[in-house]
Formats: structure tokens, C-alpha cells, sequence
């Protein structure tokens, strides 16, 4: 059992989310970064796709009242562990770390925001499944804990922990996010002038204050749909980019709605869309044109390179 | 019959949007309805849930004119367009008979606050209104927005009325709305801005339930009167 002693913002239960469900316009969730997730699930044994939390800022304090065995990867928030003694010490990133009965774990408060961590418990993350997953939705309000985000007082339950495994001693480097996001060009790029196209390509984007799970909102320039780009509501993913018109357009994630009617102009390759769970306000951002072709290779590219990670690190998954 | 052939994109790298050109936009003598199209498109989803590339597929989302095909992979996206192809070409009338779903409605009154502003823009009386929404029948061509809400086609011409100026910050889950040409049901609690004429008891959506939306695409759906103190009166 894990009480959470001071809870920050939006922390919230997440595994890999939902699928199969959209044509009923239930929304994926799930890890904004599943990479990272998947990563501290197998440094402490756990298949992929256990539930854990995602921590999207400091402060934060976690009493351990049972031994676990736990791993935070994504952003570096400096975690420290005090045991009942008052012995502290660093919880390094991207390695597995064992958690004495009577510990704490405590993300200090920071001045560079830098985004989403991932703590991964063997055993998991006990809530119930709704709808094939464990993942909280916070917009309808179901899954993880009563579809809420975590607060003080909250009593989390950890699932049964594989005791077959040994404590993982290899670490796993966390990726770079460089702020280039590669991206296909959307349904609706044709719609757009030639001069737009140019404008929305390579050219700076700021994140602004309106960023989510469902999407982040960017500032850079005026993009005119024309009025024949007005269509019927389709199904829309993560990651593609919708131009509302006027100077912002919504990057849909996670938790976006599943059907949308504003004019696509592009969409960011699933290899780069882990890349979310760490933008910040005022950060700039260039989308760079990639084929489809090129999109699919990266697409397996990283789907080959965490089977091979999984293996390195002695567990036998599939993503 | 003339069955129109989609137009077929890649949305993403891993995603494949047919869609296809509005019978409506593009009246060719003995092209099929508006309805009968959408049918098909649904029935192409089901049945491609049940074909041997289901494997291949995270998703199937219909909406009013186009299906999108998610992939687990992109690399598969010919296999599958040679199945939907198939499945396509093969389909007679729709093959699957619809479920019929009725709803009842607290119409006017406390349920509905803006009956009497959508008789007034209509130039119609409240129980005209009443009587119009809930004689016709409704299709639902998809499902999207928020889990469980139904985008239904059939709503009476007569009943059109643009959206609220102001949106509403709160409709209450079970408010039956109309807005543009259409009309609907809110699953749950959001804000929205279109005009509320009802009310349902039903719940929509909920996660607990194995079939956790109560409407489907597909199905007809009729709405069905009825009266308490704080609805209009028979």
C-alpha cells in the first residue's frame, strides 16, 4: 500500500490506454509517454502495460507502507527516498530501486518544469479495469480512482509482483526531447495555400498555457483555412494537428475526442509523439515534413528497438 | 443502385480515411440515400471486425460519411483495404437488420428550457414541436464527441435552428437538444450550445457496463413522449 502524502497536480493513473472502443467515443488515455511507462514496468518485472502513475509536476510525497520494489523514468525530478530511520538517498532515474516498508519517496519542488515522470511499482498499480484498461480518463471521469486525479490522503493498491524476477541492476537512458516533431501531412493539407503550408512547416511554434491531456494549443502564425475545408466531423487520433483558424492550433493527445471537424493539416509520426508528455508553456517547437513511408519505418524502427530493450533487460513482452 | 466508391487517404501513418462524396452534394439518378450510404459504412466496419484482418486493426471509427481504419501498423494498410474492398463490393442491402431503440422524453417545462424559444423561431407551437421531434425516426450514423453521445440523422427540416449565441457552461447529462440541423442526446454533464427541448431518464454512457454506450451506430431510435409535473403538458 501507497498513501499519497502531498499530491501535485494531475497525477493520475495511466497504463497504455484504450482501444477498440473509439467508434463508441470512448478516447484512448493512457501514458502520454507509454515508451517511458513500458520502461519502468520492466525495470521492476512488470509486463508493459501495468498501471502507474504519472507524475506531471513536483512536489510530491509517496509513504510506502509495505516494501516495493519501484522505478521512475521521463523527467527528472531529483526523487529522494527516507527511510523510517531518516537515512535519505537518490532515487536515480531509469533504474529499478527497492523501497523499504516505513520509506518515503519525495519528488522536491523545482524551478524547471520539464514535464511527465513515470513511477512504475512491481505488482502494479491495483484499480479496477473499466473498459479494458486501468487508465484514468479525467475528461468523462471514469478509470484509475474515480476518474479524479490523485489527492492527499489517497490509499493506492499495488497488484500481486512477479517474484520471479530479480531486481533489474541495468538502467535505461532517458530520450532527448529535441522539439522537432516529425509529422505526415494531414487530410486536409491540400485545403491550405501554398503560402500556409510554408508557414506551418519548419516555422517556430510557441506551446502556449492551453495544454492537456486532450491536446496543446500552439501560437505562431496565422494560418486561413479556406471555406471548402469546412467538412463533415471524421475520426480523429493523437497527434494530428487541427487548424481552427486565427493564430493557434490544437496538437490532439491522449485524451482527445475521437471524432473532430476542423481542417487537418498535419499529423505527428506516432515514433515522436512521446515527445508531448514533455512540452512546456513557451517552449518553441518545427514540425518537419516527413513521407508516410518514412513515418511507417520510424514506426517499426521503435517498436523493433523497444523489443530489443525488453530482451536486454531479461523480459519476456510485447508491446 | 449505384454504391459510391470512397476516396481513400492515409490520416496518419497507421490510419486509412475512406470517405465518400455525399449522395446528397452529388444526386446521380439511382445513387443510393444518405442513410442507406451511412448504413453501409457501418456495416463495413462490423464486418470487418469480424474478418480475418480484425487482428490488424486498433480501431474502426464510422462518422457520418467516411470511416477511419486504424492499424497496429501502417505496413498493413493494403491487406487491409483488399479485405474492405472485398467486403465492399460484395455488399448486397444492408445485411444487418437495425436495432430498434426507443427513448423516452420529459418534454418542455423544467426538462426542456427552450422549447418555447425553438416553437417561437420555428413558428410552430410547443406541442407541434413536440409532436414533429418525436414522430420522426432517427438513424445513428455514428457515435463521437464524448463517449455515448449519437450524432442521428432525421431530424424534420422544419426543426432547424442555429445554435445558441451563448453556450450554455453546463447541459445536464440526459438533455435532448437540437442544434443546426440536428438533434441529440448529452451523455453527461458538458457545456454545449445547443437549444434543450427534453429531458431522458436513460443513461448513456457508463463505464461499469460491458456495452457501456446505450445507442450504437446504426440503430434507429425513435423518441417516445412523456409527462410528469415538470414536463409540458399532453
Amino acid at each position: 500500500m501507497i498513501e499519497i502524502i502531498k499530491a501535485s497536480p494531475l497525477l493520475t493513473v495511466q497504463d497504455l490506454g484504450r482501444t477498440g472502443l473509439r467508434h463508441l467515443g470512448i478516447p484512448q488515455c493512457g501514458a502520454m509517454d507509454p515508451y517511458a511507462l513500458s520502461i519502468a514496468n520492466w525495470l521492476v518485472g512488470n509486463p508493459a502495460n501495468l498501471a502507474g502513475l504519472e507524475i506531471v509536476t513536483a512536489p510530491l510525497t509517496l509513504q510506502f507502507h509495505q516494501s516495493h520494489r519501484i522505478a521512475l523514468t521521463g523527467h527528472d525530478y531529483q526523487a529522494r527516498r527516507c527511510d523510517s530511520d531518516g537515512n535519505e538517498s537518490d532515487l536515480s532515474c531509469g533504474f529499478a530501486h527497492n523501497i523499504p516498508a516505513g520509506s518515503t519517496v519525495s519528488l522536491p519542488a523545482t524551478r524547471e518544469p520539464g514535464g511527465r515522470a513515470y513511477l512504475a511499482i512491481a505488482g502494479g498499480v491495483d484499480v479496477p479495469v473499466k473498459l479494458h484498461a486501468r487508465s484514468t480518463d479525467l475528461v468523462n471521469r471514469f478509470g484509475g480512482v474515480e476518474g479524479r486525479p490523485l489527492q492527499r490522503n489517497d490509499v493506492i493498491k499495488v497488484g500481486q509482483a512477479n517474484i520471479n524476477t530479480e531486481a533489474c541492476g541495468h538502467g535505461v537512458r532517458p530520450w532527448q526531447v529535441d522539439g522537432r516533431l516529425r509529422a505526415v501531412p494531414g487530410l486536409d493539407i491540400n485545403a491550405f495555400s501554398e503560402e500556409c503550408q510554408q508557414a506551418f512547416w519548419y516555422h517556430p511554434w510557441k506551446i502556449s498555457h492551453n495544454l492537456s491531456r486532450t491536446g496543446i494549443r500552439l501560437d505562431g502564425s496565422q494560418l486561413d483555412t479556406p471555406s471548402e475545408a469546412n467538412r463533415l466531423s471524421a475520426g480523429v487520433l493523437p497527434g494530428m494537428i487541427q487548424v481552427p483558424g486565427g493564430e493557434q492550433i490544437i496538437l490532439l493527445a491522449a485524451d482527445a475526442q475521437t471524432t473532430g471537424g476542423y481542417p487537418c493539416i498535419a499529423s505527428v509520426i506516432s515514433a515522436d509523439l512521446w515527445q508531448l508528455a514533455y512540452l512546456q508553456p513557451g517552449q518553441i517547437i518545427t514540425f518537419v515534413p516527413v513521407s508516410i513511408a518514412e513515418a511507417q519505418g520510424q514506426h517499426s524502427a521503435r517498436q523493433q528497438y523497444m523489443q530489443r530493450l525488453a530482451k536486454q533487460l531479461g523480459v519476456e513482452d510485447s508491446l | 443502385m449505384s454504391i459510391p466508391e470512397p476516396s481513400i487517404n492515409f490520416a496518419t501513418e497507421n490510419a486509412i480515411l475512406l470517405s465518400f462524396a455525399e449522395p446528397r452534394l452529388n444526386p446521380k439518378a439511382g445513387s443510393i440515400s444518405a442513410d442507406q450510404l451511412q448504413m453501409r459504412i457501418i456495416d463495413l466496419a462490423n464486418t470487418l471486425r469480424q474478418s480475418p484482418v480484425a487482428e490488424l486493426l486498433t480501431d474502426l471509427v464510422p462518422a457520418p460519411g467516411s470511416l477511419l481504419i486504424v492499424l497496429n501498423d501502417g505496413h498493413s494498410a493494403r491487406r487491409v483495404l483488399k479485405e474492405a474492398e472485398q467486403h465492399w463490393g460484395s455488399q448486397t442491402n444492408t445485411q444487418r437488420k437495425s436495432r430498434q431503440v426507443e427513448i423516452p422524453v420529459y418534454y418542455g417545462g423544467e426538462y426542456g428550457p427552450d422549447l418555447a424559444a425553438v416553437a417561437s423561431h420555428c413558428g410552430m407551437s410547443e406541442q407541434d414541436i413536440i409532436n414533429c421531434h418525436s414522430t420522426a425516426c432517427y438513424t445513428v450514423s455514428a457515435l463521437g464527441f464524448m463517449p455515448g453521445f449519437a450524432y442521428l440523422s432525421g431530424l424534420d427540416n422544419r426543426l432547424a435552428i442555429p445554435r445558441r449565441k451563448t453556450p450554455r457552461n453546463r447541459i445536464r447529462a440526459g438533455s435532448v437538444a437540437i442544434g443546426g440541423t440536428s438533434t441529440g442526446v448529452y451523455p453527461a454533464d458538458s457545456p454545449g450550445g445547443w437549444h434543450i427541448i427534453g429531458h431522458t431518464r436513460l443513461s448513456l454512457f457508463n463505464p461499469d457496463s460491458a456495452s457501456p454506450t446505450y445507442l450504437q451506430p446504426g440503430d434507429q431510435i425513435c423518441f417516445i413522449p412523456q409527462w410528469d409535473e415538470g414536463s409540458a403538458l399532453p
